[in-house]
């Protein structure tokens, strides 16, 4: 962790005041997004309308959802944590706002393509 | 003289910390959010406009009129109730009656190539395999769940599927030029084979209707085959030397209507018989009639004419009627509930489907 922090350190300036909770909101809504993300992922997979794409993904939805959802949340969450460990900098601040933007792109489409079936 | 400050204290972490549940940090992360779900609506709505089935679909004054779009062809309508389904191009759709509301049901994610759907009351189910395979994948939409599923996998496919119920039948080559018929309860998912001549199967309860020409004869012929007790009737078969064609075919309750077209004259003639008495009915002669489809006594087909067609019906023991007139080229009747169907070609050669109430 502190490699990474002294990485990020040099290459990335600090945020203002109100880096920081923006970034823990950010950081909430991308959690989120991530458990809407499985749960319609599942919900299309259980209609027979959709596969999941991701090979990762595809094996543990084949053993079932707990495991599937233990590593999907799990592995958000980490992340979720890591990012917000490295809150001073504005990498931190960049990479949730993308990734969010990203994921919130990817269920809004799953939810209108489910509504539509 | 330069002095040197005194160290300042150690700053108050705590102090300096900033509030997290700002109003206005809750609603700048919001915007990420925001952001892309608007480039996720929009890539929904492009993906739509660009890679979905194309179909212009109409409410008139009698029913519905769809049309095909982006140069794809429909095939292989099929009516039961308020549901229709057919194959648009490389799409299975299905349409609620009451609704106007259009679901594409295939291909799947795996696939992209489907044949003929049909429905029941209960079910969709089709082929549908990579394209250019020979080899498909039957699959199911179950209307209560609302999932599709497979049922049967790496079928060597002889005929469309058709379904009645929670039956589902298909005719499959099982090797050395053998065919077998395949009927499956689409809800238990048990299946049973008879071996069989070949044909295309229809079915409603547990009475099958094949169209079939058999290798030893090279006529056409219909049977009628209970799949309680696999006994096969003869409905009818062309005469030696003669050169009759069955053209269409169709089965409800216990009796089975078919048009045998001549193919010297031209001439067709509609029939309908009743698989225990096997008394036969004429229904109507004409040149070029299409269909029969058949629904309990009500037997409907299509005439051509100058411009386009009549769609006649009739019960059977009364007159028949004309139910609509149309100016497509017909190649499909269908009727099921009160609802008649039928499907051609217009004048721009675009595949249309054409939807009403039956007055009969």
């Amino acid at each position: 962790m502190s490699l990474l922090r002294s990485y990020v350190a040099m290459r990335s300036p600090h945020v203002g005041p109100s880096g920081e909770p923006v970034l823990f909101w950010t950081l909430c809504y991308l959690w989120v997004l991530n458990v809407a993300d499985l749960a319609l992922t599942s919900y299309g997979i259980w209609l027979g309308f959709a596969s999941e794409g991701n090979g990762v993904m595809r094996y543990f939805l084949h053993q079932g959802t707990a495991p599937a959802a233990g590593f999907k949340i799990g592995i958000v969450t980490v992340g979720v944590l890591l990012l917000w460990r490295l809150r001073r900098y504005r990498t931190a601040l960049v990479a949730a706002v993308t990734l969010t933007g990203v994921l919130a792109a990817v269920v809004t489409y799953q939810a209108f393509w489910l509504a539509s079936l | 003289m330069l002095t040197v400050a005194d160290p300042l204290p150690p700053a108050d972490i705590s102090s300096r910390r900033p509030r997290l549940t700002t109003p206005r940090a809750i609603l700048l992360g919001l915007v990420a959010v925001i952001v892309g779900g608007l480039v996720g609506a929009a890539g929904f709505a492009a993906e739509r406009r660009l890679g979905g089935p194309h179909v212009d679909v109409q409410r008139t004054s009698a029913g519905w009129r769809i049309t095909a779009e982006g140069g794809l062809r429909f095939r292989g309508p099929d009516l039961h109730g308020r549901h229709l389904v057919w194959q648009d191009g490389p799409f299975v759709l299905l349409m609620d009656l009451d609704s106007g509301r259009l679901r594409t049901l295939a291909p799947g994610p795996e696939n992209g190539a489907t044949w003929r759907p049909a429905v029941s009351g209960e079910y969709v189910v089709w082929f549908e395999a990579p394209r250019g395979a020979w080899r498909g994948d039957a699959y199911v939409y179950d209307f209560a769940s609302g999932r599709r599923r497979l049922v049967a996998e790496d079928v060597l496919v002889a005929s469309y599927p058709d379904a009645s119920g929670p039956t589902a039948v298909w005719t499959a080559s099982v090797g050395d030029g053998a065919t077998q018929l395949t009927a499956i309860d689409l809800a238990s998912g048990e299946q049973r084979s008879l071996a069989v001549p070949g044909g295309e199967p229809l079915v409603d309860g547990r009475l099958v209707a094949s169209r079939r020409q058999p290798s030893a004869s090279g006529r056409d012929e219909v049977v009628g085959l209970d799949l309680d007790t696999g006994e096969q009737t003869l409905i009818a078969s062309a005469a030696p030397g003669s050169a009759l064609g069955i053209t269409g075919w169709a089965v409800s309750g216990r009796r089975i209507a078919w048009c045998w077209k001549d193919w010297s004259t031209g001439e067709s003639r509609v029939l309908v018989r009743d698989v225990d008495t096997l008394q036969a009915t004429p229904v109507a002669t004409g040149a070029g009639l299409v269909g029969p489809s058949l629904d309990g006594d009500l037997v409907v087909w299509a005439e051509p004419t100058n411009g386009g067609a009549r769609i006649m019906g009739l019960r059977l023991g009364g007159e028949s009627r004309e139910v609509a007139a149309t100016k497509l080229t017909v190649s499909h009747v269908l009727v099921s509930g009160g609802v008649v169907a039928w499907m051609g070609e217009d004048a721009a050669g675009r595949s249309v489907l054409e939807v009403t109430e039956s007055p009969l």
